[in-house]
């Protein structure tokens, strides 16, 4: 009788410890998971952090050297700059007016001329014709680009209207041009600078 | 001492970047508008700002001495990463879309597309990331 008892009272015992031990585990699994999913959002972060830090470095190669001013002097094309590039702070990098032939990629059908003043802003003024068409008027150019649809095929002038100072001075860039160039015009009051677009040499 | 530091070199470079890392969704989406309604590239200078905030935002998620006064918001820290993810989703966006407006890489419609799958993309993975590891409060005292 009295055996029996103390069986019972061991079994009821060591089904109380299990219970406390199973409470205990899974308090323990949750801080080993909350503790896990802390560190994974802490990890993610810091590899979000790195991973835009070097895409960053790796995207943001667009200054301007020396190199490239030197180039543009000569023949007033800067290959596979940005539209917007600003080359220099005062109207004084002395390029002559030219006339320029830009040849398109295969699979461009429409065309975009961008436009804008590679030096100071100081209030010039241009017009520009498509196929001898106006397509816009006495547009004041910023260092912000300006986008106008073109033909292409096509002749288009860019024509001096005003000049702020030191120049009309302004690059353009047709996106979708075979080489992904911009070119560095200057434009004197009253005539144009002509840009023969072409479609793709087959 | 360390307080000082900390005030003189962080905190005082963290509360903006917190109130910015708000606001720059706004602006990112500006940024798009911008580029497809006047189809003209802009220049991507918030790749490199996004460094910085995400660079600020994990010392304050890594260091308990740091984050200290922003963990006082219990929703703040886990609100500027995801914050941190959808700016980065936005910016790959702007990168897509630039390339068309700057390069004509491939035609407005696509480069959408393109930005659009983008977006959704780094969203879906942001969902399951959240799914699979739900935010837990941490127990800085």
């Amino acid at each position: 009788m009295n055996n029996n008892y103390r069986d019972k009272n061991r079994q009821n015992l060591s089904s109380l410890g299990r219970t406390r031990n199973s409470g205990e585990d899974l308090a323990n699994k949750l801080k080993v998971k909350r503790a896990k999913s802390k560190n994974i959002h802490r990890t993610a972060i810091g590899l979000t952090a790195l991973v835009i830090f070097c895409a960053a470095i790796f995207l943001n190669n667009s200054s301007v050297s020396t190199a490239d001013v030197t180039n543009v002097k000569e023949n007033g094309i800067g290959k596979g700059m940005k539209a917007g590039t600003v080359l220099v702070a005062a109207d004084d990098l002395g390029l002559q007016a030219k006339d320029f032939n830009v040849e398109m990629k295969s699979n461009v059908k429409t065309g975009r001329l961008l436009i804008w003043d590679y030096a100071a802003e100081d209030g010039d003024v241009v017009t520009v014709k498509a196929d001898g068409k106006v397509i816009a008027e006495n547009v004041g150019i910023l260092h912000e680009p300006f986008s106008l649809d073109i033909p292409i095929p096509s002749v288009v002038e860019v024509v001096g209207i005003k000049d702020g100072g030191g120049g009309i001075t302004y690059g353009v860039k047709i996106p979708g041009a075979v080489g992904n160039s911009v070119f560095f015009n200057a434009a004197p009051i009253g005539s144009a600078n002509k840009y023969t677009i072409t479609g793709p040499v087959k | 001492m360390k307080w000082l530091l900390a005030i003189v070199f962080y905190h005082i470079v963290m509360i903006p970047v917190v109130i910015m890392t708000i606001l720059l969704p706004f602006i990112l989406y500006k940024d798009i508008k911008t580029i497809l309604i006047n189809e003209v590239p802009v220049s991507n200078g918030m790749d490199a700002v996004l460094a910085m905030f995400s660079f600020f935002i994990y010392l304050a998620v890594r260091s308990k001495f740091l984050g200290k006064p922003y963990r006082k918001i219990t929703i703040l820290l886990p609100l500027l990463q995801m914050l941190i993810y959808t700016n980065g989703a936005l910016v790959i966006g702007i990168v897509i879309l630039n390339k068309w407006a700057n390069d004509g890489l491939y035609s407005k419609g696509w480069a959408i597309v393109f930005a659009c799958l983008a977006i959704v993309a780094i969203r879906l993975l942001m969902s399951l990331f959240y799914r699979k590891f739900p935010i837990v409060q941490t127990d800085y005292r």
